[in-house]
């Protein structure tokens, strides 16, 4: 072979040899050997510097064969030239120095500005072979310049990932937070909602029915504060959950509806509605969800308006799905509006468009990040146009399934606050361990006609259930000594063994999860009602367990 | 052997059955040998069944293999073994998966490093027929480096089917390298005789021990066209090997020798070799005469015998591809590193597929057509 196709294919090799990987040893590790064994060397060592002296030898970056310990032990004559050249920031006499000491030929030849190799070689390279190598280990020197960046990237990206994954963590831990001291609330809200309500049901000065009046609503304002809370802790921690049923929509928006006409005309706004001839009767999605955004899109929009009108319409859209409709909801107000700027801020929770909006207005700021994310969850999205001084639509598009005719549920209706008198009397035990709720449920019940029994924990629940067994059950979930899912087991295991007839048992809890209704029903229970409760609610369900097909009355009282 | 013995103890066998293997190396561990070494030939036809219990139950180390031919006190062997009982404790490490192309041997080279004193020379076997030798001492010397000498070659059977061919104290072993630390000085002899012919070509395409295309060409074809040209003879009528033995490929190595890189069979156009060949590297292939192989043998000799006194055993790893060239001249080859040695230092070894040195100057290499003698001085503490 020509010197000079030898030149060549040596400069061909080597150059094909770098750049093989990203990461840095093995980007080295598999350049360094074949190199070597190319160029018939002995050993080999690269640093990368950034041209400072340091005051120690430093160890390679790579090397082949591996150091083992100080360089200075294993190779004492180039740790020496090495010392000198770092203390010369890195500046090797000329490019492939070379320094023979002992039958060996140490080579040290500059990678770029930002590292060295050096060659063990006997005999020395000859002159043309190292400027040929100086046009390699300058793409060398670059490919190494990449490794080390994109080590630096994956850092870089590795702790960013670690630092979102933190804040995550903190922001569910949180929402738990949230969520458990928001019912640790709802526990005695449910004692001053119900004493309240049951107060006012007793004989009252004027002065006394209107402060009491006052209590309630801000009671209820408070509790709706709470729901919200626990509602957006529920969705930030993952754990809320649609709950698809068939509804009528009609009548669904039209008992919405009304509460807030009454709060409209307070100010002197009109509201009224309009759903399309070609939108069905019957659906099938989550109608208490739907009726909370949508009592959130007009309420917002009572609020910020103050003079004019709110118009709400439901439309059906072209496009739709296999078995699937899309139903346009649209609230329109001619309110205070909100700047272009500000519009994507507000769908962020515990945000308002305007700082002074709080002050003026009140409310969470929870709101429309709850109804955006309930609408996501049902597949729509919640859009606005506003137009400042003239006012905002609010809309959505959510897809619907036509809902069978069958088993169809219908908003409650609106029962009037009288008469409180329970259509059956029953005999209840209670078993529940907060002091005041205990004694509000018992003074409910009693007015209503009902007898009670009361246990404090579950074992005495078992205890009272054996000597004298009562018409239905009011269970609470979180006792002490024992939690009434046991209490609940134990009594139907009895049942079972003994071939008792069945007892209603109905969960009363401040823990509103889906999964905690699960848990109840899972332990046997037939029904459940979560705090605060109201009145009504209370003795509703107890008519619906008692005169279910399992409950049996007959005998229930022959302990 | 008694327990003040330092010279080896030598025991032939020429007929090649495992009765007469254990006689042998029983007589060994008897007179006190430290460590066995066995070399036997590929024709004794042993398998794991009739012998692995029986290493198993052996009360020293044992190491060695069984090859195509073997060399016993200076002469060939077609079919029979040789037990070398060592005066010196045997230090073996074992390292599987030769074949795996996902498998990276470094972290087990690395432990080798707390374990072995440096200085020792480490007889290095592994099974010639196994796909990633030379990334096992890539990485072997990436780990130890210059604090070892290291002799040795690859085992196996001249039919190129892989089979158990490591003797060990677990029983035969396939697939394996087989690192033996002995605490004993060497002296090394590498030389080939082979020169370039044809070439350079690049080698554009190769994994592990295949090259597939030489200037971007299939491998076989460019071989077939210059070797047909050179030989008159053609591949379609004559066995692969009977021709290729004679024009092995030459690795390129900067203002040096070459390495030697024996061609095995083709396979899809492309060509299977002993050993490793690295892609983008020029490669040539190689021609020999008898008088060039036979005078590199002498050079070997002198080279290995050059400043090892006093000599105490010759351990030769001679490619057996040389003695299918050289033919009745093999002997010759045998004779010049005989006649170079003292009388009185036995001459053991095995005719090779592949070829284990560190030349002293380069990195550690896995050879194919090459001698490589070995000279092992008397255990180190005793000279001191």
């Amino acid at each position: 072979m020509t010197p000079t196709l030898e030149l060549v294919s040596v400069q061909y090799a080597l150059a094909l040899l770098i750049g093989q990987d990203l990461d840095l040893r093995t980007m080295l590790r598999k350049f360094l050997p074949p190199a070597l064994k190319l160029l018939n060397c002995r050993s080999g060592y690269i640093w990368m510097h950034k041209g400072e002296p340091v005051s120690d030898v430093p160890e390679p970056c790579y090397s082949y064969p591996a150091v083992h310990g100080a360089l200075a032990d294993s190779q004492p004559v180039l740790a020496t030239h090495l010392q000198a050249i770092t203390n010369n920031g890195w500046q090797v006499k000329k490019p492939g120095e070379i320094i023979g000491t002992n039958g060996i030929y140490y080579h040290f030849l500059p990678l770029g500005s930002s590292g060295l190799l050096v060659l063990l070689r006997d005999p020395p390279l000859p002159e043309p072979h190292l400027l040929a190598l100086g046009l390699v280990l300058k793409r060398l020197e670059t490919a190494c310049h990449a490794c080390q960046q994109h080590a630096y990237l994956e850092e870089a990206r590795r702790e960013a990932l670690q630092a979102k994954e933190a804040a995550e963590r903190a922001s569910k831990a949180k929402s738990e937070f949230l969520a458990m001291i928001s019912h640790e609330i709802r526990t005695p809200m449910n004692g001053v909602i119900g004493l309240t309500d049951l107060m006012l049901y007793s004989e009252l000065t004027a002065t006394q029915r209107e402060y009491l009046g006052m209590i309630k609503s801000s009671s209820s304002a408070l509790l709706d504060i709470i729901n919200e809370i626990l509602d957006f802790s529920r969705i930030e921690a993952g754990t809320l959950a649609l709950s698809p049923a068939s509804f009528h929509l009609r009548p669904l928006l039209q008992d919405t509806f009304i509460p807030l006409t009454v709060r409209a005309k307070e100010k002197s706004l009109t509201l009224h509605w309009e759903i399309a001839p070609d939108v069905p009767e019957t659906l099938e999605g989550d109608p208490g969800r739907l009726r909370q955004i949508m009592i959130n899109l007009v309420g917002n929009a009572i609020k910020f308006t103050e003079s004019g009108e709110i118009a709400v319409s439901v439309t059906r859209q072209s496009g739709t799905l296999d078995g699937q409709m899309q139903l346009l909801f649209a609230v329109r107000d001619t309110g205070i509006g909100i700047p272009q700027e500000k519009q994507a801020a507000i769908f962020q929770p515990f945000q308002q468009a305007d700082g002074s909006i709080t002050r003026r207005y009140g409310g969470t700021g929870l709101g429309l990040t709850i109804s955006s994310r309930l609408i996501e969850m049902m597949g729509g999205t919640l859009r606005l146009e506003s137009d400042p001084g003239k006012g905002s639509i609010f809309y959505f598009n959510v897809p619907f399934k036509q809902a069978a005719t069958a088993t169809i549920s219908t908003p409650s209706e609106t029962k009037p606050h009288q008469p409180l008198q329970a259509a059956r009397p029953l005999y209840v035990l209670l078993a529940e361990d907060n002091a005041v709720n205990r004694m509000l449920a018992v003074r409910l019940l009693n007015r209503a006609g009902h007898t009670v029994s009361v246990a404090e924990n579950g074992q005495e629940a078992l205890d009272s259930w054996v000597a004298k067994r009562p018409d239905a059950i009011l269970m609470d979930m979180q006792m002490p000594t024992m939690d009434g899912l046991e209490a609940t087991t134990l009594i139907r295991q009895q049942e079972k063994a003994s071939g008792l007839p069945h007892t209603p048992i109905i969960a009363l809890t401040a823990n509103a999860m889906p999964s905690d209704q699960q848990r109840c029903l899972a332990a046997g229970m037939d029904d459940f009602l979560s705090k605060p409760f109201n009145v009504q609610d209370l003795l509703d369900v107890l008519e619906r367990s008692c005169a279910s097909p399992s409950a049996t009355h007959d005998g229930a009282r022959s302990g | 052997m008694n327990r003040e013995q330092t010279q080896p103890a030598i025991f032939v066998d020429t007929v090649g059955t495992d009765h007469e293997l254990f006689q042998h190396i029983h007589a060994a561990v008897a007179l006190g040998a430290k460590s066995l070494l066995v070399l036997a030939c590929d024709a004794n036809g042993f398998i794991p069944a009739q012998l692995d219990a029986r290493l198993q139950a052996l009360p020293i180390p044992i190491f060695g293999g069984i090859f195509p031919e073997i060399i016993a006190n200076g002469r060939k062997l077609t079919c029979g073994s040789v037990v070398c009982g060592l005066p010196v404790t045997a230090q073996i490490h074992l390292i599987g998966e030769l074949s795996n192309p996902e498998a990276d041997y470094f972290p087990q080279t690395e432990q080798l490093v707390a374990t072995l004193t440096p200085g020792t020379t480490l007889v290095t076997l592994v099974d010639g027929l196994s796909k990633r030798i030379s990334a096992l001492l890539e990485c072997l010397y990436e780990a130890l480096g210059t604090r070892h000498q290291y002799v040795g070659g690859g085992a196996g059977s001249l039919s190129f089917v892989q089979k158990p061919c490591l003797f060990s104290n677990q029983g035969l072993l396939e697939d394996y390298a087989q690192i033996v630390s002995l605490d004993l000085p060497i002296s090394i002899g590498i030389e080939h005789g082979w020169h370039k012919f044809a070439g350079p070509f690049f080698v554009t395409g190769a994994y592990d021990n295949t090259i597939t295309t030489l200037d971007y060409r299939p491998a076989f074809e460019v071989y077939k066209e210059v070797e047909e040209a050179d030989s008159g003879k053609r591949f379609s009528d004559t066995e692969f090997f009977d021709l290729a033995k004679a024009y092995p490929f030459g690795l390129d190595r900067l203002k040096g020798d070459v390495v030697v890189r024996d061609p095995l069979f083709p396979k899809d156009n492309a060509l299977v070799c002993v050993g490793e060949v690295p892609a983008n590297h020029i490669i040539y292939i190689l021609k020999g005469e008898a008088e060039n192989l036979l005078e590199a043998s002498r050079q070997c000799a002198d080279t290995a015998m050059w400043g090892q006194t006093p000599a105490m055993l010759a351990l030769l790893f001679d490619c057996i591809s040389r003695t299918l060239f050289l033919q009745d001249r093999f002997a010759e080859e045998i004779g010049n590193i005989r006649s170079r040695l003292p009388d009185n230092v036995p001459l053991l070894g095995a005719l090779s597929l592949g070829e284990i040195a560190d030349a002293g100057n380069t990195c550690l290499e896995f050879f194919n057509k090459t001698i490589v003698l070995g000279v092992l001085g008397g255990q180190q503490e005793q000279c001191a």
